[in-house]
């Protein structure tokens, strides 16, 4: 090569190389919200799924206990500590809300809703007063007398007769009273415990910013504690996603150590020299650089999860400088070597890329960053090995090491059609006797189960969750509306449904925007069903014959139905600041098109039951969302059209080998044992008991570029049998390095890691030995 | 014109009023508050008189009352309908025929030192009696009586007095006294099971 020409390389890749680094140095912002890698979902339900998971309130809570020991002594303490920890909370700003203890309504807003309680009262009916019904009243209140407490009741009875107070305190207050408290605080004596609720500011998609929120909480908590011997339990989806962002993170950092330095020392041991393994790592790792820059540039950031995921797949151009290496023994000189692979590596490279490209066109746009990432990172990778290492290094000791005879003669031993033959029985078995192998769902459903979240955290979470009284995460209705009064009159339709519910034992409770305050329109209705002045003081006359009341006792009830009746409505905007307004706050969202309701459900105890009886009443705007099985579609729907591309993609693959190898015959050795090697890669999780989830998917994509090199060098034996020593032994090279690095993710205890391990690992084997068997070589000897 | 001495000797006799009576039945105060916590379980029958200025004629009722130490009295009213009040330290229970109310004390605070005027007795705890009430004791032993006036402001909106009368560690007679005249009477007696038939 001239010597022009090479600077030329040199300088081509430098300059390229510092723009991407540059480019990734100062632009590149790596984002770690999940939701940014979901998918956009196709109708109106994905969608609002998908907003709730990434705005939702659920994903936002977080449950807070401080336990004394168990003892009630410290009781004061633990009170103490809960006020101190709720304070500085809401001061931090990090929280949209902090509450400790239950809602107490106080005397302002008690006189508000006293005096609005026959607007607010949703028991009224037409004939709630007519004489009978008023006449009931009377004698129930005078059996009330009997009261030990009738000396405050009975102040409230002259007022109110029908006791319509009590039914819209007790409504707006819920079932939260029975939560344990003292001095406003909940704090449970039995446990020694007090209990907190904050609720996130950011979303809970957000995980830098509840990275950040946790840390408060800890720090807040260590200040208020002093040196008391309480302690703290956190709990809550925020947490969650923490906790699983960190486990993940600190296992992949450990295991890329561990695979890396496993890496150069086989690299060392197979080369024999440092300049070699420090160049073997060049073509990754430009691959990486420019394809990290190529994605940032496209998208203006790259996700967190496509980067991980994207390294993973680049792994196969791992193999690249290893069989540059190979061949340049044989022929002495790398540029030569590059010559000669590069028909083999260019179709291996091009079919692989078609098998990641066809990530690119998902609206699914994590996937489609990665399906970038990994096509510009292979090109690359290809492209290095292909130019800049023959500019780099002229020439590699020519000499067939020992290892490599010793693995040749190896490979030419009588057993050498066992392997293969064993995984076609394997496959053939598992195949045939599949009902009865593989008993369970291929398709993982549950989504989940690829949460790294320890158990206990879990159990814990339920536990606190269960004794705060707290609605279910899994599932919630959302009322979308033009304004407030919209939604409001949307949820009072949807209140019978939901009655229903409660009497079929679906679920025991819901709390709506509805419930705390009714729309304009029930306001104005229940104001015609009150009577004029004169006709009711005329029923209660003849509803107080017969009992002992003195006349004239009840002229603050005539005054305050009077009164009711020319009264204006009740509207959030009265309620601002008091502990409703609050609570509306959270069940009612405004945004650009309008303003969307929550309802959330308690109890829940037949989901399918009700999200069939909410779709039966065809509300329009109204949508039961359950986040569990919603997700899960969202993730089996996009399954089907990874498979489907990839059905296709394999079509067209075969196609780019007939006319790469002009050989109808040869195109199938070589897309055989990749199918197969994909079938086990398959086959080898579900033995072990594991359905197949996203994870699994991508890597059979790795699996198969892998598998399509291995197949294409292999095949290129016959074309050039003075060589087949050194195909064979690069292959055995590339394959032992790719089998011991995914072994090694094989091993870990993140579903994640794991399910990408177990696939890689068994599919490079079968691909290794199956595309061997395959080619046409495979019989004769190998000379060393 | 009244004479300063005549006022000084005025102001000597109250501040002794003040000091010295008190003191003087704090003994006797202390050691019926000892006779009553000595008794961990009552059970007695009751009958209670109301006159109301909104009712023509007094509301009568009758039941049982019980008392397990430290702080549950359950009252079972069985005329003229069927009422069931439990009360702890920490809520109370209404139950009319089986459909139970439960609420929280900490919303309801009057209620709560209302309570104390009958359970701090029983429980013979005089510090949470002298936290919410002034006490002023009389009789001679064995028969002994109490008032009792809210020290509590808001307390006292709705209640002037109230009165604890009997013998021994017995409570026989429970007379509360509302703001505006009102006037319960509640006579308890041994526990007596024809009543509670």
């Amino acid at each position: 090569m001239l010597v022009r020409k090479i600077l030329l390389i040199r300088l081509g890749w430098f300059v390229l190389l510092t723009l991407a680094l540059l480019q990734v140095l100062s632009n590149t912002q790596i984002q770690t919200d999940i939701a940014s890698f979901m998918p956009a979902g196709k109708n109106d339900q994905q969608r609002q799924l998908l907003e709730e998971i990434k705005q939702g309130s659920a994903a936002r809570l977080w449950l807070i206990a401080i336990t004394g020991e168990a003892r009630d002594s410290d009781a004061q303490q633990i009170i103490f500590q809960s006020q101190k920890l709720a304070t500085s909370l809401r001061a931090s700003g990090l929280f949209s809300s902090v509450v400790n203890g239950p809602a107490a309504i106080d005397d302002s807003l008690l006189q508000r809703l006293f005096r609005y309680r026959y607007l607010l009262d949703d028991s009224i009916q037409e004939d709630s007063f007519s004489v009978t019904e008023l006449r009931r009243a009377l004698q129930r209140r005078l059996e009330e007398m009997t009261s030990p407490f009738s000396s405050f009741s009975k102040q409230l009875l002259v007022s109110d007769p029908t006791a319509v107070m009590r039914h819209v305190s007790d409504h707006l207050q819920g079932n939260q009273s029975t939560l344990e408290s003292r001095n406003k605080v909940w704090y449970s004596s039995k446990k020694n415990r007090a209990l907190l609720i904050a609720s996130s500011k950011e979303p809970g998609s957000n995980i830098d910013a509840q990275e950040k929120a946790y840390n408060r909480i800890l720090s807040t908590f260590k200040k208020t504690r002093g040196n008391t011997n309480s302690s703290l339990i956190v709990s809550g989806a925020p947490l969650f996603a923490v906790a699983a962002r960190d486990s993940i993170r600190k296992e992949s950092r450990q295991l890329s150590i561990a695979a890396g330095i496993f890496m150069l020392a086989f690299m060392f041991l197979v080369f024999r020299n440092g300049t070699l393994v420090l160049l073997s790592m060049l073509p990754i790792g430009a691959g990486l650089l420019i394809a990290t820059a190529a994605v940032s540039l496209l998208y203006g950031s790259i996700h967190g999860i496509t980067l991980a995921f994207g390294i993973t797949l680049l792994g196969v151009t791992i193999d690249y400088p290893v069989h540059l290496f190979i061949h340049a023994k044989k022929t002495s000189s790398l540029q030569q070597a590059a010559v000669n692979i590069w028909p083999v590596l260019k179709l291996g490279v091009l079919t692989t890329a078609l098998g990641y490209g066809a990530m690119i066109w998902t609206d699914f746009s994590g996937l489609s960053q990665l399906g970038v990432f990994s096509l510009v990172g292979l090109i690359t990778a290809a492209l290095v090995t292909r130019t800049l290492l023959p500019a780099l290094k002229r020439d590699v000791p020519g000499q067939t090491s020992v290892l490599q005879r010793r693995v040749l003669s190896l490979m030419n031993g009588r057993w050498k059609s066992l392997p293969g033959i064993a995984l076609l029985v394997f496959m053939l078995v598992s195949l045939l006797g599949y009902k009865f192998f593989l008993p369970y769902d291929i398709w993982s459903r549950d989504i989940a189960a690829l949460s790294p979240v320890p158990t206990e955290l879990i159990q814990q979470d339920r536990l606190l969750r269960s004794s705060l009284g707290l609605p279910e995460a899994t599932s919630l209705i959302r009322v979308k509306g033009t304004d407030v009064e919209d939604v409001l009159k949307k949820e009072e339709q949807l209140k019978p449904v939901l009655e229903q519910a409660i009497r079929k034992n679906y679920i025991t409770s819901f709390r709506s925007a509805a419930e705390l305050l009714p729309s304009i329109h029930t306001q104005q209705l229940r104001q015609t069903l009150l009577p004029d002045r004169e006709t009711l003081s005329r029923r209660m006359d003849d509803a107080l014959q017969g009992l002992p009341f003195r006349a004239g006792s009840f002229k603050p009830f005539l005054d305050a139905v009077e009164n009711s009746k020319s009264l204006g409505f009740l509207k959030p905007i009265d309620l601002r600041g008091t502990i409703i307004g609050t609570a509306l706050d959270g069940l009612l969202s405004t945004s650009g098109q309008g303003v969307s309701g929550v309802i959330h459900l308690t109890g829940l105890q037949n989901m399918d039951a009700l999200e069939k009886l909410i779709r039966a009443a065809t509300l329009p705007q109204v949508t039961f969302i359950n986040i569990k099985s919603g997700t899960n579609e969202l993730m089996q729907g996009f399954r089907q059209e990874m498979l489907q591309r990839i059905a296709w993609v394999t079509v067209v693959i075969l196609l780019v080998l007939l006319m790469g190898l002009k050989d109808i015959l040869r195109s199938i050795r070589v897309i055989t044992p990749v199918l197969l090697a994909v079938l086990f890669a398959a086959l080898v999780p579900l033995w072990l008991g594991e359905s197949l989830n996203l994870f699994h998917l991508v890597s059979l994509l790795l699996v198969a570029g892998l598998g399509l090199d291995y197949a294409l060098f292999f095949s290129s034996i016959r074309d050039d049998q003075k060589n087949a020593g050194t195909v064979t032994y690069s292959l055995v090279i590339c394959s032992i390095s790719s089998l011991v690095v995914f072994a090694m993710l094989a091993f870990s205890n993140i579903p994640v890691l794991h399910a990408i391990g177990i696939t890689v690992a068994s599919g490079v084997v079968a691909a290794f030995v199956l595309s061997w068997m395959f080619s046409g070589s495979f019989r004769r000897k190998v000379k060393v | 014109m009244i004479s300063g001495s005549v006022i000084r000797s005025f102001v000597l006799l109250l501040i002794f009023a003040c000091f010295v009576v008190p003191t003087a039945r704090a003994a006797e105060v202390e050691k019926l508050m000892a006779a009553m916590a000595a008794v961990k379980h009552r059970v007695v029958s009751y009958k209670e008189e109301k006159q109301m200025e909104m009712l023509e004629e007094s509301l009568h009722s009758e039941g049982r009352l019980e008392y397990i130490a430290p702080d549950k009295l359950i009252r079972s009213v069985m005329k003229p309908v069927e009422m069931r009040y439990i009360i702890d330290s920490r809520q109370l229970i209404i139950d009319k025929g089986g459909k139970l109310q439960v609420r929280s004390l900490e919303n309801l605070p009057l209620v709560r030192v209302f309570v104390e005027s009958f359970r701090s007795v029983l429980a013979g705890d005089l510090d949470t009696l002298n936290k919410y009430y002034s006490i002023t004791f009389s009789g001679d032993p064995p028969a002994w009586k109490l008032i009792l006036q809210p020290k509590d402001k808001k307390l006292a909106v709705y209640v002037k007095k109230l009165e604890l009368s009997g013998t021994g560690d017995d409570v026989q007679l429970y007379v509360v006294e509302d703001s505006n005249g009102d006037l319960t009477r509640m006579q308890l007696y041994p526990f007596d099971s024809k009543v509670n038939e």
